[in-house]
C-alpha cells in the first residue's frame, strides 16, 4: 500500500478515511490468507472482520501507517490459531470423531460424512435442546468458556451447568443415530455386523 | 511428537489440522491434537497452519463489499458510543470542572444503559437533563440486540438491525417521543400525564403505560404491533384505532389500513430467549411466519417437506439455524435419506 495515501500526519491516529484506504489495500489479500488457512469462507470472513475492527479500535495507538500491515497479519495469525483451538475443543468435532471411530471399528471405512454437513446437523440439534442445556453447551463446548464463567454468565450454579452439559451431550449423541442407515449400508457392503455398544447407542 | 514441551513435528501437525477440517480424525487423534494446541505457544503452531493451508479462490468483489459493510456496521456502532462518550471540542471549551460536575450529576440521574448482548460489549450513554436539543440515537447490527433504559424508566429491548432515537430533551414536554425503525419490545413506565409515543415508518403508537412489541421497518410493506398489557392507540395515514391486550395489529404501510386479529398461538416472540415459540401451528402458517420473520420467500424444495403441524421454538435471528432445525425436525434434504 502507498503509505502516502494515508492523510493522517505522522504521529496522529488513523482517520476514517485512512481506514478506508487501508481496507481497500489489504482486505482482498487478508481475506484470501484467512480462507486458505481455514478452508472456510464463512469462518475466514469472521476472522478478517475481527482483524479490521480490532485495527479500528486500536487506531489511537497505531501512529505509524507502516505498522498497519504487520498489525493485521499478526492479528489474523493469532485469530486462526484460536480458531483451531476452539474447533478442536468443540462438541461438534468430538461427536464427529466418535462417528469416525465407529466407522473404522465396525466397517474399516473412514467416514464419508463431510465436516460442514455434520456441523450443521449438530448445531440444529443443539438449537432444539432445552434452553439451559443449549446455553451451557454453546458457551462451554462451542465458545470455549469454562464451567465457572458459564455459571456466572447464566446465573446458575456450577453443578447445574455440569448437569446440563451431561444431559445435553447425551441428547446430542442421538444425532449420530441419524447416520445409522448410512453406516448400515456400508456395513452390509462389507459383511460386517454392527455391535450393540457402538457410540450410536451411548 | 513431544506435545508437553510445545515442540512438535510440523508436517504431522499440519496433517492433523487438515483432517480436523475434513472431519476425518479419530478420537485418539483429536486428543493428541488438543494436547498440542493447548500446550504449544501460538508462534510454534503458525508454521504448521501455514503448511496445512490449501488452495482457495480469491474473494470476489461481492465478498469484499459484504465484509466492508459488516466492518463499517460494527465500527459505526462503536463510533456512536465513542462520540457520545467523548465530549466534542465545543463542549470541552467550557470550564472543565463545571463540565465534570455536570456529567457526574447526569450520570447519577439519567444513565441509559445499552448492552449488545451477543458481542458482550457494554456501552454507557448519558444525556443531559438540562441540555438543549440534540438527538440521542442507538442502533444495533443485524443479529445483535440491546437492552436500553430510557430516562423515564421505560425499558426497551431493541432487536437486530434496528435504530431507536429520541431528543435529549426527552420527557421535558408533555409527551415522551421516541423514533423507531426496526423491531423493539417496550415496557413503558407509567405516567398519567405524559403520553409515550413511538413514531415509526407509517405508524405512530400512543400509550400511557403498557407492554408491547412493534416491528416497523422502513423497507417492509407491513408493520406489526403485539400488545401484552394495557392499551395503545395506533395511528396510520388512513385510520386511528385502539388495540387491546391479546390482539395483534398489522398495518399495511402502503394504504395505511390496520387489521386487528387475536394474538393466537401462531407466533409469540420470546424476548428473553431470542426464540419464536409456536404451538401446534399449521404447516402453511409456519411457512408464512418464518417468511415474515426473515422477510424471505421459502422455496418449494423446503415448503413441500413442511407437511405436519409444528410445536416448538425457532431462533428469531438465525435463518440458517432455523432452516437446519426444520430439516432436522421434518427430516428432509439429508444424504442418508436416499439410503433409507
Amino acid at each position: 500500500m502507498d503509505s502516502t495515501a494515508i492523510t493522517a500526519p505522522a504521529g496522529a491516529p488513523l482517520s476514517r478515511r485512512d481506514f478506508t484506504v487501508i481496507y481497500d489495500a489489504y482486505a482482498d489479500a487478508l481475506l484470501h490468507y484467512c480462507r486458505c488457512r481455514t478452508a472456510s469462507e464463512m469462518d475466514a470472513e469472521e476472522i478478517a472482520h475481527d482483524c479490521f475492527v480490532g485495527l479500528w479500535q486500536a487506531r489511537d495507538a497505531i501512529r505509524d501507517s507502516r505498522a498497519v500491515k504487520s498489525y493485521l497479519y499478526t492479528a489474523a495469525r493469532h485469530a486462526i490459531v484460536d480458531y483451531y483451538r476452539r474447533r478442536a475443543a468443540s462438541i461438534v468435532t468430538e461427536l464427529h470423531c466418535e462417528l469416525n471411530d465407529a466407522m473404522l471399528t465396525d466397517s474399516g471405512l473412514s467416514t464419508p460424512v463431510e465436516a460442514e454437513e455434520f456441523r450443521r446437523e449438530v448445531m440444529a440439534a443443539i438449537a432444539a435442546l432445552p434452553s439451559t442445556q443449549r446455553e451451557a453447551i454453546n458457551l462451554v463446548r462451542i465458545q470455549g468458556l469454562d464451567i465457572c464463567e458459564t455459571a456466572d454468565k447464566l446465573g446458575l450454579s456450577q453443578q447445574t451447568i455440569k448437569n446440563a452439559l451431561t444431559s445435553g451431550c447425551h441428547t446430542l449423541r442421538d444425532v449420530l443415530k441419524k447416520y445409522l442407515p448410512l453406516l448400515m449400508v456400508l456395513l452390509s457392503q462389507n459383511y460386517v455386523s454392527i455391535s450393540e455398544d457402538t457410540v450410536f447407542f451411548n | 511428537m513431544t506435545e508437553s514441551t510445545g515442540i512438535h513435528d510440523n508436517a504431522a501437525l499440519a496433517d492433523l489440522l487438515k483432517r480436523l477440517r475434513e472431519g476425518s480424525l479419530t478420537t485418539d487423534e483429536l486428543t493428541r491434537l488438543r494436547e498440542i494446541l493447548d500446550t504449544a505457544p501460538d508462534e510454534s503452531l503458525i508454521p504448521a497452519i501455514d503448511e496445512a493451508a490449501t488452495e482457495c479462490a480469491s474473494p470476489s468483489m461481492d465478498d469484499l463489499e459484504r465484509l466492508r459493510s459488516r466492518i463499517y456496521s460494527t465500527i459505526d456502532s462503536d463510533n456512536d458510543f465513542r462520540e457520545k462518550e467523548s465530549p466534542t471540542e465545543e463542549e470541552t471549551a467550557g470550564p472543565i470542572q463545571a463540565g465534570r460536575s455536570k456529567i457526574l450529576h447526569i450520570w447519577a440521574a439519567v444513565a441509559a444503559v445499552m448492552i449488545p448482548c451477543l458481542l458482550g460489549l457494554v456501552v454507557y450513554l448519558w444525556i443531559g437533563i438540562n441540555s438543549g436539543s440534540g438527538l440521542v440515537a442507538m442502533s444495533t447490527k443485524p443479529l445483535d440486540k440491546a437492552e436500553i433504559s430510557l430516562p423515564d424508566g421505560t425499558a426497551v429491548n431493541l432487536r437486530g438491525n434496528s435504530r431507536l432515537s429520541f431528543e435529549s430533551s426527552f420527557g421535558h414536554s408533555g409527551e415522551r417521543i421516541v423514533n423507531l425503525d426496526g423491531q423493539a419490545y417496550f415496557k413503558v413506565a407509567k405516567d398519567s400525564v405524559k403520553k409515550f409515543i413511538v413514531k415509526s415508518p407509517g405508524l405512530d403508537v400512543t400509550v400511557h403505560g403498557t407492554e408491547f412489541s412493534i416491528v416497523s421497518r422502513s423497507g417492509s410493506t407491513y408493520a406489526e404491533v403485539i400488545l401484552d398489557s394495557g392499551s395503545v392507540t395506533l395511528t396510520s395515514a388512513k385510520q386511528s384505532v385502539s388495540l387491546t391486550p391479546g390482539n395483534t395489529a398489522t398495518i399495511d404501510r402502503h394504504d395505511g389500513s390496520i387489521t386487528i386479529l387475536p394474538t393466537s398461538n401462531v407466533l409469540k416472540a420470546d424476548w428473553a430467549t431470542d426464540e419464536l415459540s409456536f404451538n401446534n401451528i399449521s404447516p402453511d402458517s409456519l411457512v408464512t411466519e418464518i417468511e415474515k420473520a426473515y422477510d424471505i420467500k421459502l422455496s418449494p424444495a423446503i415448503t413441500d417437506h413442511i407437511n405436519q403441524r409444528f410445536t416448538g421454538t425457532l431462533p428469531w435471528n438465525d435463518l440458517g439455524l432455523t432452516l437446519d432445525v426444520l430439516r432436522y425436525v421434518y427430516g428432509f434434504d439429508l444424504p442418508y435419506q436416499a439410503e433409507k
